[in-house]
């Protein structure tokens, strides 16, 4: 459903995304690592219309999407997630979430007016909270919250948007490890519907939910496959290990 | 009784009842009349300033020109064109707002001190062209013999007749924000304001939306200038400088940019002291400074979180819950 091909930028000399083909495919979970500056992030900009490419192109379900503006892509259903959780810190979890249905808001004067409206977005924010089982925390103020489930509320209000393709940027930053269980679960759950581009540090949610991964070093892409493949790949384990482990090994 | 303060069916009739009741207490006082007036025009200014700078953060410095080219609108079509003060007042504040998404098209792209620069330099050409363009404004000495408005056969002469139509529009215009901040627009343009990239992540056109609440904000300041040039039957260019864009900011940052009720306690505060303040010229616009740096420093969220404190209720904050255990 995504299709990217020969994606570039370069900011003043460093050529930070180089030539980077990837593709995900409806249904699967697609993981994306490397070590830290390799261009993960920029990746993630380039495809969500944050930066513009210098080179290559995006498509989505068929649509030439380059150079689209962040929220005409989000329209088209990729909604991302930011690495540190842009949260509104001064309001409540449910207040948070609910903004991903108002992003969504028509300029009618049937949707801004009724308050009838008004409850149904309730109905919709409530959702998506239980499915990130932040139910119980929905009165809480979000500056309140552990790191780890700021991630979770960012998280929920994409779903309300009810997008077809999710970019996730380190979610298991700040989870312990049966946060990272239950985020691994929920992620899970979510690919039944949405496809994830997920960008991940923690190899182990890495090797056991992804379908495929593709591998960055220094704005290139070196590797590509599945867990299996990607894991035995001798240019990954190099480039992201560290020569020593190969050494040892 | 609390609980009959409490009962929001109530407040809005009872509030009305009191709204019509009050005026008539105060019949024959000119002088509490006319601050009640002064009082009424700064709440629509302000409520619309509100809406810009307090909800989508866009830090204007023209809501005078606004105000004033509403002014200038109604002093023109019911003197010089013969129109009718309730035909040309909407025409004012339609205008005033089809001057914002000119210059809000242009400027939306950028953010703070962009925005600020554009909309000062709009205020000072618009001050200017009222004092040059002699023939059709009056130029420096002002506009004279601005017609009162007429309605049905009957003028508005005193204070006390002024003070149904200041009410009522002064009314709309709290009812509108009110309702605007509480929906789903009111949140999204909050956070538009918070963190656009954010917003824009998630699939809201930022710029669409902030061009509106520049729309929306300068419609109410276009309909004060017109009520003002209505009522004071006299304009001048003296009325519309950044001086008056500073002290719109002033009362705006001490009722705590986002909070309605913080805006409404701030706008009497000041109306009341105004004339107190003006004894202090010119050093009042050093007072007016100070108090928003001691205000922005020492309490950011305005009178509106001590009023929201001292009533016991949450008015623009959601209510602190307790940390989980």
């Amino acid at each position: 459903m995504l299709e990217v091909s020969g994606l570039s930028i370069s900011f003043g000399g460093l050529r930070a995304v180089d030539q980077v083909d990837l593709a995900v495919s409806p249904g699967t979970i697609h993981g994306l690592i490397g070590p830290n500056g390799s261009g993960k992030t920029t990746l993630l900009n380039l495809i969500s219309g944050f930066y513009p490419p210098s080179a290559g192109w995006v498509r989505f379900l068929g649509n030439d999407i380059t150079g689209e503006s962040p929220h005409a892509i989000a329209r088209r259903g990729i909604v991302r997630t930011f690495q540190t959780a842009a949260l509104q810190e001064e309001r409540t979890v449910l207040e948070n979430v609910l903004l991903g249905v108002h992003c969504h808001l028509r300029l009618l004067a049937a949707d801004v007016l009724l308050p009838r409206r008004w409850e149904e977005d309730r109905g919709r924010a409530e959702s998506s909270l239980a499915f990130v089982g932040l139910e119980s925390l929905r009165h809480e103020l979000v500056k309140n919250l552990p790191v780890g489930l700021r991630h979770l509320v960012e998280i929920a209000r994409a779903l309300t948007t009810r997008p077809r393709l999710l970019l996730l940027d380190e979610p298991s930053t700040g989870l312990n490890p049966a946060e990272t269980g239950e985020l691994m679960q929920m992620i899970q759950r979510v690919r039944e519907t949405v496809a994830v581009l997920l960008v991940e540090h923690n190899m182990k949610v890495i090797m056991n939910i992804c379908d495929a991964i593709t591998v960055l070093d220094s704005g290139r892409k070196i590797a590509e496959g599945s867990p299996t493949e990607v894991r035995r790949n001798p240019a990954v384990i190099e480039s992201y290990l560290g020569r020593q482990v190969v050494d040892h090994a | 009784m609390s609980a009959i303060l409490r009962d929001r069916r109530l407040t809005l009739p009872a509030g009305a009842a009191l709204l019509v009741v009050l005026p008539l207490l105060l019949r024959g006082q000119e002088y509490l009349l006319r601050l009640c007036n002064e009082l009424l025009l700064n709440v629509v200014v302000i409520l619309g300033f509100l809406i810009i700078l307090g909800l989508t953060k866009q830090f204007s410095l023209g809501q005078v020109a606004f105000y004033g080219i509403g002014a200038y609108t109604v002093a023109l079509l019911t003197a010089s064109a013969g129109w009718n003060f309730f035909l040309a007042l909407p025409v004012a504040g339609l205008l005033a707002g089809a001057l914002a998404i000119l210059v809000g098209i242009p400027c939306v792209r950028f953010e703070g001190p962009w925005f600020a620069l554009v909309t000062f330099a709009f205020a000072e050409i618009v001050r200017i062209l009222m004092i040059r363009w002699k023939g059709v404004t009056g130029g420096a000495q002002g506009f004279y013999n601005i017609p009162r408005p007429t309605l049905g056969g009957v003028q508005l002469t005193g204070e006390f007749h002024y003070i149904y139509l200041f009410l009522l529009v002064a009314g709309v215009a709290v009812a509108l924000t009110v309702h605007l901040r509480l929906s789903p627009l009111g949140r999204l343009w909050l956070a538009i304001g918070d963190a656009p990239h954010m917003v824009a992540a998630m699939g809201t056109n930022v710029a669409l939306h902030r061009i509106l609440a520049f729309f929306i904000g300068s419609v109410l300041a276009g309909l004060a200038g017109g009520l003002f040039a209505g009522y004071a039957t006299f304009i001048s260019p003296e009325s519309f400088t950044i001086n008056h864009t500073i002290y719109f900011l002033t009362i705006l940052v001490v009722g705590g940019l986002e909070s309605i009720p913080g805006a409404l306690l701030s706008v009497a505060v000041f109306t009341l002291l105004s004339n107190y303040l003006l004894a202090f010229y010119p050093w009042d616009l050093l007072l007016q400074g100070l108090t928003i740096v001691l205000f922005m420093n020492f309490l950011p969220r305005g009178l509106g979180s001590l009023a929201a404190r001292l009533l016991g209720t949450a008015d623009s904050q959601p209510r602190t819950v307790a940390k989980k255990a």
